[in-house]
């Protein structure tokens, strides 16, 4: 019966095998998503990747290709898969086991386990409850739409990561942890992000300004200490530092803007893709619109129609270039937050300062998100371009801590049983379980063979 | 109540049970996948094993951490109201949202051939689907293991199609199979027979209509072979409905167990009257 003692596992914490399990599951779901085809934007994505596999620096702009410009761009992401794709070259020079793109794919799959794995840390930290850490990783491992871009190359994944990383070390900041590290932790996930892409720079405000409100809230109190893992923690931010400059700061005095578009790099006629759209229709400011308000779509009107339920669809469904919006399990997502909701307005209190810094940066998230949207919609005649839940993802994690933190606080035991369980089969339904059993009518169909 | 038993007898009734949880979780599991039903027996009782081990050894793990330091909790009034109500809600999921699990399968034996006109070229089947669940049938089944299947002119393929039938009457169901075929074929005689029950499309290139991408057959389906044993049989059916009873009963007490572990954690190591041990007995 010894092998039964082994059984006992008496030394590791339930939690933690719990976690590893789900790090496990996730990890499977990735992998099958990494094998199935219809996520956005491959083949820029695929042809950066490749550019930069081809030097370890910066690859040169190529003037013959439409549209897909490198110079000044967020590049972090394409240089990690280059420099991967040439170790496993390097490798196997003559026959690799598997091809380059399903490389990147897994690559993308163990960027998000990590970021499965931030979520985790950041709900624990937040409730002091690594059950609700797992729980929080659970959630976000059955959340289709991020599984789904989990297994494609895709620059969201990092920005995902980054993005949960830098948060959870805002959080740590805010619990009056390590200051020095934690601030140069947050920084370095921060400028991580911000080299990735472009829309990260919002996020990089919203933190910054939580950050330095901390500061001036708590300016007497910081303890600035220098020890030896500190000043490695500041010297690696000072060299993220100078990266984010060589980008961003070179890019807003050369170009007079973050990113360079192709027209300033490219002769006209080699920029067409999407700049093509403003030859159809005609785009105007959100400040022309305000005098075409009684025959326009107003914001209001376009969120309760429109905008909130296709977010539920693209967060608890797919939509891109493959769409599969399984509508009972969205509605139910859609009901499980909604009583999230009513449990934070119930059980919120202005002490607790963690949680108000969650919902500060998951509203001007989806406020900018929401904006930016409703610009392009006005712009483009409502013909509803790049309206996807997914530009949420990098703080699906965030609203999960939080509807977690909230049904923790339900007063009544059996209620809160109820929730939890229900929470616990609804996320498993809607996920794996989803894609395990609609794989023969649905996901076959999107079988990436490459 | 275990108090009065040895750990011995603890141990050797927690290995039995997670066996017969294991067995009856991995039916409940692969018998929703139409995958599963696909396969031959030999690789469905591998499958079966597989699947069985992994889900005994997760009850065995989630009996020593989750119900067994809980089992003194669920006599109070408060915790069988949680149980009973979570049983009822899975039944009920489980039975009513159940894909393929009280189904049975029927096996159609299909043969497909093709004849160019001038005796050379080939038919590209991109994929052979049942057109009313959109579903891609196994090209396993036809000895390949990825569509699309080539078919050279004076070539047959054969292989199998298994449908799932409900046993609720789905009259407004025809079953039907539909051949994808993007490429124009060449001219020449399609021959397909379900349960040798013969169709034949002829493809022309001058023919007034241009050819729609696909060629459905609904002939034959009403001679598909049933696997009665076990599928078709009551004492089946009911050993099932059993098995999902007893699925419902120990996720109920799992997700007590687990729900009571997360409620009363605490990790206040100063105080170990509060704290809460988060390692195994």
């Amino acid at each position: 019966m010894s092998w039964i003692k082994k059984l006992n596992l008496k030394y590791i914490p339930t939690h933690k095998i719990l976690l590893i399990l789900v790090l496990v599951y996730f990890f499977v779901f990735g992998v099958f998503m990494a094998y199935t085809a219809g996520q956005p934007d491959q083949g820029p994505h695929q042809y950066f990747s490749k550019r930069f596999s081809e030097t370890w620096g910066f690859p040169e702009e190529d003037m013959e290709v439409g549209y897909y410009i490198v110079t000044g761009q967020p590049y972090l992401y394409y240089w990690l898969n280059g420099a991967i794709t040439k170790i496993y070259e390097f490798i196997f020079p003559n026959t690799p086991p598997i091809r380059t793109v399903i490389l990147w794919r897994l690559f993308s799959v163990l960027l998000s386990m990590f970021t499965v794995y931030y979520s985790y840390k950041l709900a624990k930290k937040v409730t002091g409850n690594p059950y609700a850490g797992v729980l929080a990783a659970f959630f976000l491992s059955n959340t289709l739409m991020f599984v789904f871009v989990s297994g494609a190359v895709n620059y969201d994944n990092l920005m995902n990561l980054a993005a949960m990383a830098a948060i959870y070390h805002l959080v740590n900041v805010y619990k009056g942890e390590n200051f020095v590290k934690q601030t140069a932790l947050t920084g370095t996930w921060v400028i991580i992000g911000s080299l990735t892409k472009e829309q990260f720079l919002l996020l990089t405000l919203i933190i910054f300004i939580s950050w330095i409100y901390y500061v001036i809230r708590n300016f007497r109190s910081l303890k600035l200490s220098f020890t030896k893992t500190n000043i490695l923690v500041v010297s690696i931010f000072v060299v993220f530092l100078a990266l984010f400059i060589g980008l961003y700061g070179v890019n807003l005095i050369r170009y007079s803007r973050t990113t360079p578009i192709c027209l300033q790099i490219k002769d006209p006629e080699n920029c067409g893709g999407f700049v093509n759209r403003r030859e159809f229709y005609s785009p105007f400011s959100l400040r022309v619109f305000w005098f075409q308000r009684d025959n326009t779509t107003n914001f209001i009107q376009y969120a309760q129609q429109f905008w909130f339920f296709k977010m539920a669809e693209s967060i608890w469904g797919i939509i891109s270039h493959n769409t599969f919006v399984p509508l009972l399990s969205v509605a139910l997502h859609t009901l499980l937050t909604f009583w999230g909701f009513i449990n934070l307005v119930r059980y919120w209190k202005p002490q607790d300062k963690i949680a108000n810094l969650l919902i500060f940066i998951l509203l001007a998230y989806s406020a900018y998100i929401f904006r930016m949207n409703f610009r392009n919609e006005v712009n483009y005649s409502f013909q509803h371009f790049g309206i996807s839940g997914r530009y949420l993802s990098p703080v699906y994690g965030v609203l999960f801590t939080l509807m977690i933190h909230y049904f923790l606080k339900i007063k009544s035991t059996l209620l809160q049983k109820v929730t939890l369980t229900l929470s616990i089969m609804l996320y498993f339904s809607g996920g794996l379980w989803m894609y395990v059993s609609r794989y023969a009518e649905r996901f076959v169909h999107w079988r990436f063979y490459q | 109540m275990l108090n009065q038993l040895s750990k011995r007898t603890i141990n050797i009734i927690t290995i039995l049970f997670s066996l017969a949880i294991g067995i009856c979780l991995s039916a409940l599991i692969l018998f929703n996948l139409i995958g599963f039903y696909e396969q031959n027996p030999g690789r469905q009782v591998t499958i079966f094993l597989i699947a069985f081990l992994v889900v005994a050894i997760l009850v065995l793990f989630s009996m020593r951490a989750f119900i067994l330091p809980n089992i003194d909790k669920f006599k109070a009034w408060n915790n069988l109201i949680f149980i009973a109500s979570v049983t009822i809600i899975l039944i009920l999921a489980l039975s009513l949202g159940a894909k393929h699990y009280w189904d049975m399968p029927l096996v159609h034996k299909i043969q497909v051939c093709f004849d160019a006109e001038d005796g050379t070229g080939s038919v590209t089947i991109d994929e052979i689907i049942d057109p009313n669940t959109n579903r891609q049938y196994s090209p396993f089944a036809f000895g390949d293991s990825r569509y699309p299947l080539n078919l050279e002119s004076g070539n047959c393929i054969n292989g199998s199609l298994v449908n799932m039938i409900s046993r609720s009457n789905q009259w407004w169901i025809v079953p039907r199979v539909r051949f994808l075929i993007k490429t124009t074929p060449p001219d020449g005689r399609f021959y397909a027979a379900v349960n040798d029950v013969p169709s034949v499309v002829y493809f022309d290139k001058d023919a007034e209509e241009p050819f729609p991408g696909e060629v459905i057959i609904d002939e034959g389906f009403d001679q598909g072979s049933k696997i009665t044993i076990p599928w078709h049989k009551a004492w089946f059916l009911a050993i099932k409905a059993g098995m999902l009873f007893l699925s419902a009963i120990f996720l109920s007490f799992f997700f007590f167990g687990l729900t009571e572990q997360i409620i009363t954690f605490s990790d206040d190591k100063s105080n170990p009257e509060n704290g809460k041990s988060d390692v195994m007995d």
